[in-house]
C-alpha cells in the first residue's frame, strides 16, 4: 500500500468533494432566490381581468389580463390601477373591491356607466367568477383565485 | 397565481427544512460531540486500531526472545511470551485490560506511537510497528529467581551494583500472561493475588530485617559491638499471643551487639538504639523512607502511595526498632539498601531498559542509565557493616547463603504481617573490581529464614556468575 | 381605438427556467474526476480492480443518457440528471467498496435504471396513458401487492426478515418500489379531477356530508387500506409511512387546505400510538430511538454503531476503503448514509444531502412550469416529494433525529428495484421539465 499516493488521493478527492459542495450550495441558493423573486414578483393577485371580446354568444379572450387586487379602479386617469385611454371612459370610472368576503361592483358616477353582464348597474352589486363587466368599450371577465 | 403553486412551495421548503435539519444532527455526531462516540469501549474501532498495533519484541540483556507479536494474516496481533521464567518480570499486555510491569512501564516504546506513526495510522490505519526493547534481565540469573521462588509465595530482586542494572525479578505465585484475558477476572479475585508485582508494588514491615539501619546508626554514633549484653536472645511482645525473637531458635544467652545482628536477634537492638538516641533514630528512618521513593526508572505509575510517616519519639522506638511499626517497604526497596551497603554507602538507581531498536532501524541504542546516586551513609559506616554481614554468613543465621569460592555477606530478619510470618533475607556478592551484586529476597507464610537465605545465595550465585562473565 | 397604457401582467407568474449553460456539465465533470480518484484509492486499499469496471458502467451511462436525453427531449433540466447521476455513481462506488461481489450486478440494475428513464422521457403519449389507464395500474398494483403477501420471499434467506421480494433465482424485485410509481400515477390523476370539488367552499361551509361522499373518502380508505396491508402483513414500517406521507402531500396541494395537514398529523400521532402498543416492531423502532444507550449491544446495536460512523469520520471522513462501516448491519442498503459519513465525513454527508436539495428544488421548479395544470402538477409534486420524503427518513434515522424506518437512500443504496423505479420517476420529471409555457 503505497501511503503517500494514498495521502494525496485523500487529499484530492477532499478538494473535489468541497468543490462540488460548493457548486450544489450555489445552484440551491440561486434556486430558492429565484423562488423567493417569484413569490415577491406575484405577491398574491387575487385574480385576474380577462379582457375579452364577444363572438356570438360566446367571449373570446384578446390576451390581455390584469391582475385583480383588493381596490382594483379602473378609468382614464393614470392613477387608476388599470388605466383605459378611451374617450368613452370616465377618468374614475368603476372600482371593484373586496368587501366582507365579497367581490362588489361599484360605478364612480361615470357618464356612459359600467354594465355588468349587459345590465347597467345603479348601485354596488356582487360579481363572481365568470361575470363579465364592461367599462366603455372594453369587456373583462372576472377570474377569480380560490 | 397558478393554482397548486403556494401549496407545492411550501411542501418544498418542509422538506429542505427536513434536509437542514438532518445536516444539523449529523454535524453534531460528527463535529460537536465526536469524542462522546469515538471514546466508548464499545466503539469497535479502537478495538480495530489496538488489535493492529505491532508491538515490540522485548529480549533479554543476553539476547533471549522474551515477548513478541504474532500477525495472523487478518493483520489481527497476539502476544505470545515464550519464556515462562521471565512471566514475573515482563507482566502482561492486553487490549482489554491495559498492561502491567515491564509492559506497562515502556509500553509507549513498545507501542511505536511517534508522531509520524500514530498520524499516518489515524489518517491511513497503517499498522504502527512499535519498538523492540532489550531489558536488563539476565536469563540466568532470572532463572534462577523464577526456580527458587516456585511454589513459594514472595518476592525477590537482583540488581547489579554500582551501575543499578535490573538482573532478575520475581513475584510468586505466578501467571500466565498469555492468557491473561481469558484469566483476568479469576486472577483479580483471587485470595493470592497474583496479579499484584510484590516485589515492586507492595509494602512489607521490616521485622527484624531493620537490623542494618539499626546497625548503620549504632555504627556512626561508635555504639560498642563486642560488648556482652543480658538476655539477647528473649523475645519482644509484639502483641498478647505474639512475640518476634531471634531469626533461629537459641537457648538464654548473653550476645554481643555483633552476634545479636548475626542472629537477628530483636532485644539487643532496643537498648542500642537507646543508646543513639532520638534524633539520630528519626535521621536513618527518614533516609529509609527517602529510600522507598526510589523506583526502577520508569516504573513510576506502578510505584506504591509515597509512605508518609511522622516523628518517632523515644518512648515509641521500640515498636520502630522491632520493625513492626509503620516502616514498611518493598523487597525492591530492601535490594536498594543492600546495594548501597556493597555501594559504600551510595544507594544505586535501579533501570531496567538496557536499549531500543527502532523499527526499521538496525542498530540497538542504548537507552539514557540514571546516572543520579544517592548518599546513604558514610563508606566506612557501610564498609564496617559489610564485614558485618559476612560474619553473619560465616557464622550467623544467614549461614544457607555461603557459597564457596564467592564472597557473600547477609543478613535474614522475621517480619509479621497480620500475625502470619514472614522471612527476610538480604545479601550481597563482589566480583571483580567494584563490581558486586545485591539481592533481596522475602517469603510469605514462613518463618524458616534458613529457606530464605538458601534461596537468596543460590540467586547471588547466579548474579556472581553472570558479573564473572562480563568482566572475567 | 384604444391603447392599452396599463402593465399588463405578463403569463400568469410563469417560473424562470433558465439555467446557466454549463452547470450541469461542469457538475457531472466534477463528479466524475472525484469518482475517478476514489476508484484509484479503492483499488490501492482493497487491491480490488473490479471497481473500474463499475467506473466505465457509470461513464458510459452517464454521457450516452446525457446525449440521448437531448436528442430525445428537447429542453430538459440538466440538473436534474446530472444530480441522479452523481448520486447514483457515488452509491455505486461504496457498494464496490462494501461489497465487493454485489458491485457488477448494481452496475447492471444501474443500466436497466438508465434505460428506465429513457424510456419515461421518451414513451409515446406516457402521461396520458397512464392518466387513461389508471384503474388498471391500480388493479395492476394491489395485486402485485397482494402476490407479496402471498409469494414474497426474502433473498437474504432469513426466515425472521419481511419476505418483501417477489421472484426466482437470482432475479428478485421489490413490488413495493413500483407500487409507488403506481399509487404516485393514480393519485395524480385521481386529484386532477376531484380537486375542483376538494376546492370548492361547499366542502367546508355547508354540506358536511361531502366529507363521507365516495369520491372523496374512496382515495382516503384506499390509501389507509394499502398502508395497514403493508404494515401489518408486510412489517414494513417504512414504506407504509412513506405513502402515507406521499398521499398527505397530494391531498394537500390538491385541495390546497390546510386542514389536510393538521388531520395527517392527527393521524399519523394516533396510528403512531396506536401502532407502538400494537406491533413489537414498532415499539422496538421507538424504544431505541428514545435511549438506544441503555442497549447499544442488542436492540439499539445498529443505530449507535450508525452513530459512530458519524463520529468516526469527523468533518473530512476516514478515506472510501479506510473506515470500518460495515459494523453496521445493512451499511450497503438502508445504512449507505452511514458509510458515506464514515468515509467522507460531514463534508460527504452534507454533500449529499445538497445534491437532493438541487433534485428537490428544481422538481418543484418543474411542477411550477405545469402552469397549474393539475395532473401534471401532481405528478411532478407526487414522484419529487417521494424521493425527498424517503430520504429524509432515512437519513433522519441514521441521525436518530426520528425513528429508524427501513427504506433505501434513493439512487444511492443498492437495490436494484428501488434505483430503476428512481429513474423511471426522474424520467418523468424530466419530460415534464421540458414543457413550454
Amino acid at each position: 500500500m503505497n501511503i503517500e499516493l494514498i495521502t494525496l488521493l485523500r487529499a484530492i478527492s477532499g478538494v473535489l468533494l468541497f468543490t462540488l459542495l460548493l457548486a450544489l450550495m450555489w445552484l440551491v441558493w440561486r434556486d430558492l432566490k429565484a423562488t423567493e423573486q417569484q413569490v415577491s414578483s406575484g405577491r398574491r393577485p387575487l385574480g385576474r381581468l380577462t379582457v375579452v371580446e364577444p363572438v356570438g354568444k360566446t367571449f373570446i379572450p384578446t390576451g390581455q389580463i390584469y391582475p385583480l387586487l383588493t381596490v382594483t379602479t379602473i378609468g382614464r386617469s393614470p392613477g387608476s390601477t388599470i388605466m383605459i385611454d378611451d374617450s368613452f371612459v370616465s377618468s374614475e370610472h368603476a372600482v371593484i373591491a373586496m368587501r366582507g368576503g365579497q367581490w362588489w361592483l361599484e360605478d364612480r358616477g361615470s357618464r356612459n356607466g359600467t354594465q355588468l353582464n349587459d345590465m347597467t348597474i345603479a348601485q354596488p352589486v356582487i360579481v363572481t367568477n365568470g361575470d363579465i363587466v364592461c367599462v366603455g368599450q372594453k369587456r373583462f371577465r372576472i377570474e377569480l383565485e380560490h | 397565481m397558478v393554482p397548486f403553486a403556494r401549496e407545492s412551495q411550501r411542501i418544498m421548503l418542509a422538506i429542505l427544512v427536513g434536509f437542514i435539519v438532518i445536516a444539523i444532527g449529523a454535524f453534531q455526531w460528527a463535529v460537536i460531540m465526536p469524542d462522546s462516540l469515538n471514546t466508548r469501549d464499545d466503539n469497535p474501532r479502537a478495538v480495530e486500531r489496538e488489535r493492529r498495533i505491532v508491538r515490540g519484541d522485548i529480549y533479554s540483556a543476553d539476547g533471549l526472545l522474551l515477548a513478541h507479536t504474532d500477525v495472523n494474516d487478518a493483520g489481527i496481533v497476539t502476544r505470545q511470551y515464550s519464556v515462562a521464567e521471565a512471566w514475573p518480570g515482563l507482566g502482561y499486555y492486553s487490549m482489554v485490560r491495559g498492561a502491567a510491569r515491564i509492559e506497562g512501564a515502556f509500553d509507549t516504546i513498545l507501542r511505536g506511537d511517534s508522531a509520524e506513526a500514530a498520524l499516518s495510522n489515524r489518517l491511513l490505519h497503517t499498522p504502527i510497528q512499535g519498538t523492540n526493547i532489550r531489558v536488563t534481565l539476565d536469563s540466568a540469573v532470572q532463572r534462577m529467581v523464577s526456580e527458587r521462588l516456585d511454589g513459594q509465595a514472595g518476592a525477590a530482586v537482583a540488581i547489579s551494583i554500582p551501575d543499578g542494572r535490573m538482573l532478575g525479578i520475581s513475584s510468586a505465585p505466578v501467571f500466565d500472561p498469555n492468557s491473561i484475558d481469558a484469566d483476568y477476572e479469576r486472577l483479580r479475585e483471587d485470595a493470592a493475588m497474583q496479579l499484584l508485582d510484590r516485589a515492586t508494588e507492595r509494602r512489607y514491615p521490616l521485622g527484624t530485617a531493620i537490623q542494618p539501619v539499626l546497625m548503620i546508626a549504632s555504627l556512626l554514633t561508635g555504639q560498642p559491638l563486642d560488648a556482652m549484653i543480658d538476655n539477647a536472645t528473649e523475645p519482644v511482645d509484639l502483641s498478647d499471643a505474639l512475640s518476634i525473637g531471634c531469626a533461629v531458635r537459641l537457648p538464654a544467652l548473653s550476645l554481643t551487639l555483633r552476634e545479636a545482628f548475626a542472629f537477628a536477634c530483636p532485644t539487643p537492638f532496643i537498648g542500642a538504639t537507646n543508646a543513639v538516641g532520638e534524633t539520630a533514630m528519626n535521621t536513618i528512618f527518614e533516609q529509609v523512607d527517602a529510600l522507598t521513593a526510589v523506583r526502577i526508572s520508569g516504573y513510576e505509575s506502578a510505584a506504591p502511595a509515597a509512605q508518609i510517616r511522622g516523628y518517632t519519639p523515644i518512648e515509641g522506638m521500640e515498636a520502630v526498632v522491632t520493625g513492626q511499626a509503620d516502616l514498611t517497604v518493598s523487597p525492591l526497596a530492601m535490594a536498594i539498601l543492600t546495594g548501597a551497603i556493597v555501594n559504600d554507602g551510595n544507594t544505586p538507581v535501579p533501570f531496567m531498559l538496557d536499549a531500543t531498536l527502532a523499527p526499521g532501524a538496525s542498530t540497538w541504542v542504548h537507552a539514557p542509565r540514571p546516572t543520579r546516586t544517592i548518599a546513604f551513609t558514610t563508606a566506612t559506616t557501610a564498609r564496617r557493616l559489610q564485614d558485618l554481614m559476612r560474619y553473619n554468613v560465616v557464622n550467623g543465621a544467614a549461614q544457607n547463603a555461603a557459597r564457596p569460592n564467592i564472597d557473600i555477606g547477609g543478613h535474614v530478619g522475621l517480619a509479621y504481617v497480620d500475625g502470619r510470618p514472614m522471612s527476610w533475607f538480604i545479601g550481597f556478592v563482589t566480583a571483580s573490581g567494584r563490581q558486586a551484586g545485591a539481592v533481596a529476597i522475602l517469603l510469605e507464610d514462613t518463618s524458616d529464614t534458613g529457606l530464605a537465605a538458601d534461596i537468596g545465595g543460590d540467586i547471588l550465585a547466579a548474579v556472581h556468575a553472570s558479573l564473572l562473565a562480563e568482566n572475567p | 381605438m384604444s391603447t392599452l397604457s396599463a402593465v399588463p401582467l405578463a403569463a400568469p407568474a410563469v417560473v424562470q427556467t433558465r439555467q446557466p449553460r454549463h452547470s450541469a456539465l461542469y457538475l457531472l465533470v466534477l463528479a466524475g474526476v472525484f469518482l475517478v480518484v476514489n476508484a484509484l484509492q479503492v483499488t490501492l486499499v482493497t487491491g480490488n480492480p473490479r471497481v473500474w469496471l463499475g467506473i466505465a458502467t457509470w461513464i458510459a451511462c452517464t454521457g450516452i443518457g446525457w446525449i440521448l436525453t437531448r436528442r430525445l427531449l428537447a429542453g430538459t433540466d440538466r440538473l436534474i440528471f446530472a444530480t441522479c447521476m452523481v448520486m447514483s455513481g457515488w452509491g455505486l462506488l461504496m457498494i464496490y467498496r462494501l461489497l465487493p461481489n454485489f458491485g457488477d450486478r448494481q452496475a447492471v440494475w444501474l443500466v436497466v435504471g438508465t434505460v428506465a428513464m429513457l424510456t419515461a422521457l421518451r414513451f409515446p403519449d406516457l402521461l396520458g396513458r397512464m392518466r387513461r389507464y389508471r384503474y388498471s395500474i391500480l388493479l395492476g398494483g394491489t395485486l402485485l401487492l397482494l402476490a407479496t403477501i402471498l409469494f414474497g420471499t426474502n433473498p437474504s434467506g432469513f426466515a425472521s426478515a419481511p419476505a418483501l421480494w417477489l421472484g426466482t433465482g437470482s432475479v428478485f424485485f421489490q413490488p413495493s418500489e413500483l407500487l409507488k410509481i403506481v399509487l404516485v400515477v393514480f393519485l395524480a390523476s385521481y386529484l386532477a379531477e376531484q380537486y375542483p370539488v376538494l376546492r370548492s367552499a361547499a366542502l367546508f361551509e355547508r354540506k358536511r356530508r361531502l366529507f363521507l361522499a365516495p369520491r372523496i373518502a374512496g382515495p382516503v380508505v384506499l390509501m389507509w387500506g394499502i398502508c395497514v396491508v403493508i404494515l401489518v402483513w408486510q412489517r414494513d414500517l417504512g414504506t407504509a409511512i412513506l405513502f402515507f406521507a406521499l398521499f398527505v402531500c397530494l391531498l394537500y396541494v390538491a385541495s390546497g387546505s390546510n386542514w389536510v395537514l393538521v388531520a395527517a398529523a392527527g393521524l399519523i400521532l394516533a396510528a403512531g400510538a396506536v401502532a407502538y402498543f400494537l406491533f413489537d416492531v414498532v415499539q422496538l423502532r421507538v424504544d431505541i430511538w428514545v435511549n438506544p444507550w441503555i442497549d447499544p449491544d442488542n436492540r439499539a446495536y445498529q443505530i449507535v454503531q450508525s452513530l459512530m460512523t458519524f463520529s468516526a469520520g469527523g468533518v473530512f471522513g476516514q478515506g472510501i476503503g479506510l473506515g470500518y462501516p460495515s459494523y453496521v448491519p445493512v451499511i450497503h442498503s438502508d445504512f449507505m448514509f452511514a458509510a458515506i459519513a464514515e468515509e467522507f465525513g460531514f463534508l460527504g454527508v452534507i454533500t449529499v444531502i445538497a445534491l437532493l436539495m438541487v433534485l428537490v428544488s428544481r422538481s418543484f421548479r418543474i411542477a411550477a412550469l405545469q402552469q397549474g395544470k393539475p395532473y401534471q402538477t401532481l405528478l411532478a409534486v407526487g414522484f419529487c416529494s417521494l424521493i425527498a420524503v424517503q430520504s429524509l427518513m432515512i437519513m433522519g434515522g441514521v441521525v436518530k433525529i426520528i425513528p429508524l424506518t427501513g427504506v433505501t437512500l434513493p439512487f444511492i443504496s443498492y437495490g436494484g428495484s428501488s434505483l430503476v423505479v428512481s429513474f423511471f420517476m426522474v424520467g418523468i420529471l424530466l419530460r415534464l421539465s421540458a414543457v413550454k409555457g
